[in-house]
This record gives C-alpha cells, sequence and structure tokens, in this order.
C-alpha cells in the first residue's frame, strides 16, 4: 500500500501547469495554455464538481484486525504460540531478501532445531519488540532500494525504529540487552550501498540491543550469493554462543512428516504424474508445471553404425497440446530413473517390498519448506520419478544419514566421507559414486551386481530425511533442432548419448555412468523402433549397456498401441534470427552445437519458400549471407543431418553456405587436427565484412568451456585486424557491442 | 520557456518529461496496479492492453530498424515485450489462443479510448517518412520496465500466488543480461538502462530536430500511457479504496509539503487569472468550455 495515498492527487495537479509550459514553448500556442490552465481549475475542483459521483464507503480495514483470538499484528503472541524463538524480519522489495530470511530460518532448524517466525514487517508492530524473552533473538535482512531508501514494506519499521519519540511497551526508546542478527541487501553499482542494513544496526546499537557477530553485507549486483555464503558461518558460530546453544542440536529435526496410507483411492495417487490435471485428465496449458506427454513419432539414430556412440534425432508431435515454440528455443524432456537405481536405493532404505505403498507426505512448516512432488505417492514412484537419485552423492548428506547404519564401520566411514574433503573428492567424486552407491560400498556391498534385498545391507533411514535430502529429478533441456515454420506440430531434437568411465578407486570399482536423460532419449528410440538392446559380456557375465527406464510411464499412460509417449515443455529462450532476411547470419555449432541451427536453417527456407512463391524467383537476392561453421571427427561417422544440407543450400538459392571441419580425416599441413575456429579464420575476409558492414549477427552454441571461448577470439582477431587494429582492443570492443545489441549470442553448456 | 536542446538527449528527455511522468506514474489506475488489489481478470487485460502497445512499438521498430535514430538502441532480443506479455497472458488464462479469449474480447468491443489512440499514434509513426519519435515510446515503456516495473512484480506475483523464481506468469518483468542471456538482476538492470541512454544519446547526436521530435513525443507517450492506466480495474472499487484511505489516516493532510502547497496556491492564482481573462466565466465560458473540449477530442484523435 502507498504509504501516503493522498499525495498521489496532489502531485498531479502541480505537474499539470507546468507540463503545460512545455507543450506552450514547444507549438507556442496560447490556447494549449489556457485548456491547460482551465483544465488544472477543473482538476482542483473535481471533488466539488464529482462530489456526488464518489461513493463514500464506511472504512473496510478495521474490521480486518478483528479476526482470529488474538492480535493478528502481535508478533510476540505467534512466537509465544508457535514455540519460536527467532524472529526474523525482512525488508524486501523484489523478494531476494525474503528469500534470504526464509533461508536463516532454515539454516536455524537444521542447525540448532529453533524454529522461526518469518515476518513481513508491514503486517506487524513493533512496540512491543521490548517484550522479546531472553531466550528469544531477532533477525533483520533489510534491502536497500533505490537512492538508498528502505523497501516500501519496511518504512514503517525504520520509523519507529530511528524515531526518538517512538516508545516501546517499557514507555521508552529503548531495546535493551535485545540480542538481533543483522544481514544487508544492496548493490553496489548504486550510491548508499546497503544504507539501511547500517541505519538499522546503528539504530539497534543506539537502543542499546546487542550485535550478535558482523553485520552482514550482500552486494546485488555481484556477489549476493558469496557475500552471504561468507557472513554466515562466522555469524552462526556467535549466534551458538550468545543464545547458548549447540551445532547438531537439530540436525534431524524433520521438514516432513511422512505416513503410510492404509487405504487410499488408488485413482488419487500420483504415480508418476507430475500433476493434478494429470492425474485427472482434464485440459490446461502445459508448462514446467504440467508437462505434455508427447507422441514420439520419429526416432532415429544420427551417427552411423561405424560409430560407438550414440546420437538420437526425436520428433514430439505436439498437435492438439496447444504447445508453442520458436526457432531457438529449448524442450524440456522430463527423465525418470533407470530401474536398476530405483531398485538399488529401494533395497538400500528397506523398502524393497514396499515399494507400492502409499505414503502421505505433509510439510511441518510450509513457509520453509514445500513438499517437492505431488501426493499421494508411493516409496517406488518418489525414487523413480520425483528424486534425483542418479546424481554424484553431495557430502553434507552423508553425515546426517550416517547415524542410520546397519554397522558400526558403515558408519564410521560414512563419517569420514562426511569430513574428509580429499576421501570424499577421491572416492564419491572421482569415482561417480550416485548415493545409493555410497551407501552400499560403505555396508560392503558390491555395487556392481544387481540389487537385491539378499546382497544388500538395509539402512533405516526415515524416509523425510531422504525428501528433505535429494533435490528433485529437474527436466533435462535440449536445443530445439527444428522450425516451427516447416514443423508447427511437431518438436525435433537432438542429442548425444552421455556415456563415459569414472575413474576408478580403492574399494571402487571400474564402471560406466550414463546420462540420465539422453539414455532415457536412447530406450524410447530403441523401443519406437523395436530395435534390439546391444549387449556387452563384462566379467563372463552378458549385461546390457543401456540402463532400462519404466518407458510405459505411470499407469502405462506413455505406452499406446502406435506410439510411446514422453512428458515435454518449451523453455523460451532469447536466441533468435533476426527479422530481417537481409541481415547476415553466421552460425558456430559443432557437434550437436548445430541443433539450433537446423531450426534455423529451416525457418529462413520456410520464409525463402514463401518470398519465392510472392515475389518470384529474384525474391531472395537482397538477402544477406547465411554461413554455418559446424565440425565433427568424421564426414563417415558423425556428420549431423549430412543429407538434409545440400536440400537447404539448394533451397535458399546459394544465400546458404556450411562449411565443415572434421577433426580425424582432414589435418593441416603439420599434421594438427582442424576445428572450426580454422575454418572461420579462412573465411575471415566475409565474416568481417558481413559483421561490420552488413549489421549481421553472429550465433555460438555447443561447448562452452573450450570452443566458444576460442571462437570469441578469433572472431575478435578477425575484427580488430579489419578495424584496423589489435584483437585486444578494437576487436574486444566489437565484440563487447555486438553483444550489448544481440548480434552476438551464445547458446552454450559444460 | 525555451528549452536547451545542447544536452543530451537522454538527459532532455529525463528533465523534460519529469511532470508527465510523475503523473503518469502517480495516476489513480498506476496506484491500482501497484497496490495488488486488482482482479486477477482486470491484471489480465491490462497485460492485454500492454500486449497491444508493445505490439505496436516493436513492430514498428523491426520496421525501421536500420534507422539512424532507432539503431543505437534497436535490440529486440534484449527489450522486445510483446513475446513475454502473450506468454504470461496465456499462462495466466491457461490457453494459448489467448486472442480468443472472451476477456480480450470484450476488452476490443469496449472500444478502449486510451487504448485505441495510443495505437493509432504509433501506427501513425510507424508510417510516416520519419519513424524517429519511436524512440520515444520505446524510452518511455522499457525503461520504465527496468525500473518500477522490478517493484511491481513481486508485488502481482505475491497477490496471485505465482511461481517467481519459476518465473511463470511474470516473465514480462524478467529481462537477460545486457551481454549474455542469463536472467539479469537489479545492478544488470540499471546497466541495461545506462547502455539505453547512451543510444539515445548516439541517435540524439544527429541534431537538435531529432532530440525536439523524440523529446515532444516522450511527453505525448506518459499522457497516453496516463490514459491507458485509466483503463486499469474499476473506477468505482477505486472510490472505495480512497475513502477508506482516507477514513483511516484522517491526519495525513499534514504531510503536504511546503512547496506542494505553494505550487498548488500558484495554480489556482494562474487558473483564475486564465478564467477570468480567457472569459471562461459564466454561461458564455461554458459554451466556450465545450468548444474548447470538442477541440481537444479532435487533437487527440486527429493527431
Amino acid at each position: 500500500m502507498n504509504p501516503d495515498p493522498n499525495r498521489t492527487a496532489f502531485s498531479s495537479v502541480v505537474s499539470l501547469p507546468l507540463a503545460t509550459t512545455v507543450m506552450a514553448s514547444s507549438s507556442s500556442d496560447a490556447v494549449i495554455l489556457a485548456v491547460g490552465v482551465v483544465l488544472a481549475a477543473l482538476y482542483l475542483f473535481r471533488d466539488q464538481l464529482f462530489a456526488a459521483s464518489k461513493p463514500k464507503g464506511a472504512p473496510i480495514a478495521a474490521s480486518k484486525a478483528a479476526n482470529g483470538s488474538g492480535n493478528p499484528r502481535d508478533f510476540i503472541a505467534k512466537m509465544k504460540e508457535g514455540k519460536k524463538r527467532l524472529v526474523i524480519f525482512y525488508g524486501s522489495q523484489t523478494g531476494t531478501a525474503e528469500e534470504y530470511a526464509i533461508r536463516l530460518a532454515k539454516e536455524a532448524k537444521q542447525k540448532f532445531g529453533l524454529t522461526s517466525l518469518v515476518c513481513d514487517p508491514e503486517e506487524y508492530d513493533f512496540d512491543n519488540l521490548d517484550q522479546l524473552p531472553e531466550d528469544c533473538a531477532a533477525f533483520f535482512v533489510m534491502a536497500t532500494y533505490g537512492e538508498g531508501e528502505p523497501t516500501d514494506n519496511a518504512v514503517q519499521l525504520m520509523q519507529n525504529l530511528q524515531d526518538d519519540s517512538f516508545d516501546f511497551s517499557n514507555g521508552e526508546h529503548k531495546l535493551e540487552g535485545l540480542k538481533y542478527v543483522i544481514f544487508g541487501l544492496g548493490n553496489r553499482t548504486y550510491e548508499h550501498y546497503n544504507l539501511i542494513g547500517r541505519n538499522v544496526d546503528a539504530a539497534l546499537t543506539k537502543m542499546g540491543a546487542v550485535r550478535i557477530g558482523e553485520r552482514g553485507e550482500g552486494d546485488d549486483d555481484k556477489s549476493m550469493e558469496e557475500d552471504y555464503l561468507e557472513w554466515k558461518d562466522g555469524m552462526w558460530e556467535a549466534f551458538a554462543t550468545a543464545m547458548g546453544v549447540e551445532e547438531g542440536q537439530g540436525g534431524d529435526s524433520a521438514d516432513f512428516v511422512v505416513s503410510e496410507l492404509e487405504s487410499h483411492p488408488t485413482e488419487k495417487v500420483y504415480l508418476g504424474e507430475y500433476s493434478a490435471r494429470a492425474l485427472t485428465k482434464t485440459k490446461g496449458i502445459h508448462d514446467a508445471k504440467n508437462p505434455y506427454p508427447a507422441p514420439i513419432t520419429v526416432a532415429r539414430e544420427l551417427f552411423e553404425k561405424t560409430a560407438d556412440r550414440n546420437c538420437v534425432h526425436i520428433e514430439f508431435n505436439t498437435e492438439g497440446s496447444g504447445i508453442t515454440y520458436q526457432h531457438g528455443d529449448h524442450v524440456g524432456l522430463w527423465p525418470l530413473n533407470p530401474d536398476a537405481e530405483v531398485e538399488r536405493l529401494l533395497c538400500v532404505l528397506g523398502l524393497h517390498d514396499k515399494r507400492d505403498t502409499v505414503i502421505g507426505i505433509e510439510s511441518l512448516d510450509p513457509a520453509l519448506a514445500k513438499v517437492p512432488f505431488p501426493v499421494p505417492t508411493t516409496y517406488g514412484t518418489v525414487l523413480r520419478h520425483y528424486l534425483d537419485i542418479s546424481a554424484v552423492a553431495g557430502r553434507q548428506i552423508l553425515g546426517t544419514l550416517s547415524k542410520f547404519a546397519p554397522t558400526p564401520e558403515a558408519e564410521a566411514y560414512l563419517k569420514k566421507l562426511n569430513t574428509d574433503k580429499e576421501l570424499y573428492a577421491k572416492i564419491v567424486h572421482d569415482g561417480c559414486l550416485k548415493l545409493g552407491e555410497v551407501l552400499q560400498l560403505a555396508a560392503g556391498n558390491n555395487i556392481k551386481a544387481l540389487p537385491t534385498p539378499e546382497n544388500t545391507s538395509a539402512w533405516s533411514i526415515p524416509f523425510d530425511i531422504i525428501v528433505s535430502a535429494i533435490p528433485r529429478l529437474q527436466p533435462r533441456y535440449y536445443s530445439i533442432s527444428s522450425s516451427p515454420k516447416l514443423h508447427p506440430n511437431s518438436v525435433h531434437a537432438t542429442a548425444v548419448v552421455l556415456k563415459y568411465e569414472n575413474q576408478p578407486r580403492e574399494h571402487v570399482p571400474h564402471k560406466w555412468v550414463y546420462g540420465v536423460g539422453s539414455n532415457f532419449l536412447l530406450n524410447l528410440k530403441h523401443a519406437h523402433n523395436n530395435e534390439p538392446v546391444p549387449l556387452v559380456s563384462e566379467d563372463g557375465e552378458e549385461r546390457v549397456v543401456v540402463p532400462a527406464y519404466l518407458i510405459e510411464g505411470p499407469r502405462g499412460a506413455y505406452k499406446t498401441e502406435t506410439h510411446y509417449k514422453a512428458p515435454i515443455h518449451i523453455r523460451r529462450s532469447t536466441f533468435r534470427l533476426p527479422t530481417n532476411p537481409k541481415s547476415p547470419v553466421i552460425m558456430i555449432g559443432p557437434g550437436t552445437g548445430v541443433a539450433p541451427f537446423r531450426g534455423f536453417i529451416q525457418e529462413r527456407v520456410a520464409l525463402a519458400r514463401r518470398s519465392l512463391e510472392k515475389n518470384g524467383p529474384d525474391a531472395l537476392a537482397d538477402w544477406g549471407r547465411i554461413s554455418l561453421f559446424y565440425g565433427c571427427r568424421k564426414s563417415t561417422e558423425d556428420f549431423l543431418y549430412k543429407d538434409e544440407w545440400p536440400h537447404y543450400e539448394e533451397e535458399l538459392k546459394g544465400k546458404f553456405k556450411i562449411h565443415t571441419a572434421f577433426s580425424r580425416e582432414n589435418f593441416k599441413p603439420d599434421g594438427s587436427k582442424i576445428y572450426v575456429q580454422d575454418l572461420i579464420w579462412e573465411d575471415r575476409e566475409n565474416i568481417a565484412d558481413a559483421i561490420l558492414n552488413g549489421k549481421g549477427y553472429v550465433y555460438i552454441c555447443g561447448d562452452a568451456k573450450s570452443m566458444s571461448k576460442q571462437v570469441e577470439e578469433i572472431l575478435a582477431k578477425i575484427l580488430g585486424e579489419a578495424k584496423g587494429g589489435s584483437a585486444a582492443v578494437e576487436g574486444t570492443a566489437e565484440i563487447k557491442l555486438l553483444k550489448e545489441r544481440s548480434r552476438l549470442m551464445l547458446d552454450v553448456w559444460s | 520557456m525555451a528549452i536547451d536542446y545542447s544536452r543530451p538527449l537522454a538527459t532532455l528527455l529525463r528533465e523534460e518529461t519529469k511532470k508527465v511522468h510523475e503523473e503518469a506514474e502517480t495516476s489513480a489506475g498506476a496506484r491500482r496496479l501497484l497496490s495488488g488489489h486488482l482482479s486477477k481478470e482486470d491484471y489480465v487485460r491490462f497485460l492485454i492492453m500492454l500486449w497491444h502497445v508493445y505490439d505496436g512499438i516493436e513492430r514498428g521498430l523491426d520496421r525501421h530498424a536500420t534507422h539512424p535514430t532507432l539503431e543505437p538502441t534497436y535490440n529486440p532480443t534484449l527489450l522486445a515485450r510483446a513475446p513475454h506479455l502473450s506468454a504470461d497472458i496465456a499462462f495466466l488464462l491457461e490457453t494459448e489462443d489467448w486472442k480468443e479469449h472472451p476477456i480480450h474480447k470484450q476488452l476490443l468491443a469496449s472500444d478502449p479510448k486510451p487504448l485505441f489512440n495510443y495505437l493509432r499514434r504509433l501506427h501513425e509513426i510507424a508510417d510516416s517518412p520519419d519513424p524517429s519519435p519511436l524512440l520515444a515510446h520505446a524510452y518511455v515503456r522499457y525503461l520504465g520496465d527496468l525500473s518500477g516495473g522490478q517493484t511491481i512484480r513481486h508485488t502481482i506475483a505475491k497477490a496471485y500466488g505465482l511461481d517467481e523464481a519459476a518465473g511463470l506468469g511474470v516473465s514480462f518483468y524478467a529481462f537477460k543480461e545486457l551481454r549474455t542471456s542469463k536472467p539479469a538482476s537489479q545492478g544488470e538492470m540499471k546497466r541495461i538502462k545506462e547502455w539505453f541512454r547512451e543510444g539515445m544519446n548516439t541517435a540524439g547526436a544527429q541534431g537538435p530536430e531529432v532530440k525536439a521530435s523524440v523529446v515532444e513525443e516522450a511527453s505525448r507517450a506518459f499522457v497516453l500511457n496516463t490514459g491507458l492506466f485509466s483503463l486499469v480495474g474499476d473506477e468505482a472499487a477505486e472510490g472505495k479504496e480512497e475513502s477508506k484511505a482516507e477514513a483511516s489516516k484522517p491526519s495525513s493532510e499534514t504531510a503536504y509539503s511546503v512547496s506542494q502547497v505553494a505550487a498548488v496556491i500558484a495554480a489556482v492564482c494562474v487558473a483564475h487569472f486564465a478564467l477570468v481573462v480567457g472569459g471562461f466565466t459564466g454561461n458564455a465560458g461554458y459554451q466556450k468550455l465545450v468548444a474548447v473540449e470538442g477541440w481537444l477530442r479532435n487533437l487527440w484523435s486527429s493527431n
């Protein structure tokens, strides 16, 4: 709410006559001046003129406060009621300070088992701040807004703290002995950095309150997160001393309550559906909250059989789903965990025979922790569909879980992994061990054997800890490789199947690591084409090389008579072609980095077809050049969409050219490999001309670490030299300008 | 008062539109929007109107992307809002096909004059031989979105229970970073604004004529926005809102600053002078007022 609603009306009155002078001086028309003045007069007297038309309603605000038993603006009463020892006030305009307030509350609970009341200061009165009991503390998380101002919701709080005539319930402007923690949020690009945080700190100290630890200050421009992390450890240490609490007291205090439900209507149990709409099969928009199970119409291998790798081209049919997309957007694919990993964790948690038991999960403090997936569900579903059990296990969680070890040795080993960073890095990180595998290893189980209740030690880990500690399984994003202008009802994706070896260590055997999303796609490809799944023999045992997934989906919903489906949604991107086809376009996309550019080219092909039809054979004469720089190992092995490019070149009447580098086929005279960077350098004259004279656009897609950096360097060199200067000065300046005009754009991953 | 056109365009714009700017910002409609008390339907209706406005601005900018006044700030990847608005509207109305939704159809059928005036003006500029004034419209909207828009985002997200982290329904308020595709922080938005101002100064360096036409248009753009705000929410409900606020804060009069009071008195004096000198008193005065009203109406619609 505007703190002073009447100010509004008056400032408009003031502005009118002044606005008139501006208008008058520009058109020097006396009539306008007169009109302006008359309008001002009318406006001034509008209340009298139009008084009758304004309904003068009775005040409604007062009735709000009367609800409930106590005074809802009394935070002390609320704290007592909820047995909370901390109150956290946040001054937040855009939500960041509020997020940090919630994080502090979560950490206080995790570390010390202390619960907090997180307060919007606008909703509470402060006159009883002096009544905060001895064993309690107040936190202030205060953002500074604009030119050193408090956020709207903290205006009153600031006034109360700084106004010497404001008395607390003790009848004085004193907060003797009040324990407080302060974290300020500001932005160094503005003057008055963190002024509000500093002012609150000063005001509290002046009133006799005692700060716990140092004042924290975060810079929203650069390093908010690091600033917070750097500050909080010292603060919590001081906090423990000041409050007389010990860390670890609250380690197991639960966020959730998991209850097994005896009888529940099966149709209301989530078995992998992502939304209530999916469960009840009601129509609605499809987005990240409600992905669309899209029928797969095409799934084929793009690499030649001679390659020992896979690259899947997949087409999702979106007809009738309401899903629309643009070239350059990403498709989010919602994978599930492979069967083996689900089995492993079920066995480790002793839930092997309880996989179908229906469970309900409730949050103990919904403000601090939301149940991360829809419920009621089953143990098996949670591990298969909702939690990311396939990721490398985090170090922190191992400490918590050690308490539930089946043997003292397992407990000791897990504790060691938790505390010894180097050992953790060597065993878990380099060994690429998932949580289930770490627990197996700690208990002395063989992680290479197919997990069964017989060969796996069961840990008595409460399920609510699993829900709190393992992050939700996230969708995997792929650059869309089609254009909606050519394929309005289908979304194409291009994905190399991720598979690599771990670093075997003492106790950790050699094993393959499989990407969750791309191997899910590979499963779908096999199933779609009824392809046999390849086998390998390892240690004399025949095993499939690809982890298997439950691709039929929840209740078999993803398998129909004719095809399989997979849940997807679209994520918008800013990676787009210029609207005007006259602008030259340079695209650099080696490997699967070429995916979005297939969409880009299709977009231009569709436009070309229309233009040719409308304006005749010369329609493309003034189009800018479209160059694609592509690289792979061999033209005969992993050249993606090899057969399509010549057609596109033909349709675009010579405006499009693909430049290819085959790193294991053609070599430089000195025998070294040729990469896209080398092709770009070769074509430097055209590139400089397209960018500097043609105001062209440059797009880079693919590996962020080496490729994209090297391409930028070579572009800086080309542009710097073309401008008669150097890469370091003129080239870098030109790259900066290109980026600022969104004429050099990146879609890269690491 | 003569305007000193030797100042950079960004400075000129800031200083010469201060009042109309404030007026738009503090209008009752803007306040309704900021309060978060609009019904979801009213909010969506506002977004739909904005979509039409941005669609008009951005089509014009695309068409004249290489015009020397518009080129320095032409950056649809960074700035274009129409696609985001469309996505937000689709999300809030739960249909991609929102142009067929009753809210949209009823809006257009209700003949919303302030909106149509706005759009007419945008088309006029885009079709004129010199589209320079479009820069003023880009300036008024984009810089507003990069500033106060960020506060609205949080209010809106809270009011309608939207997930700010996921950005669904509030993508209109989100910008990418200037030089990367990462989401922009507050500090980054400030840099974007600085970049935009620099681009405007480059455009203004063409000469005082360009500056004059952009400055003049900016005032008009603010007025058009004030008009758009007048369509936000329900005027009658606002009446209640206001009287409630008055009732609960009886002592708020004391808050008026001396300068505000002085300005009001000055305005009254000038108004009185004009009324008497212009002969706008008595019956004859009423006739003149009617005539001026008609003329004024023509001025807005034909210009």
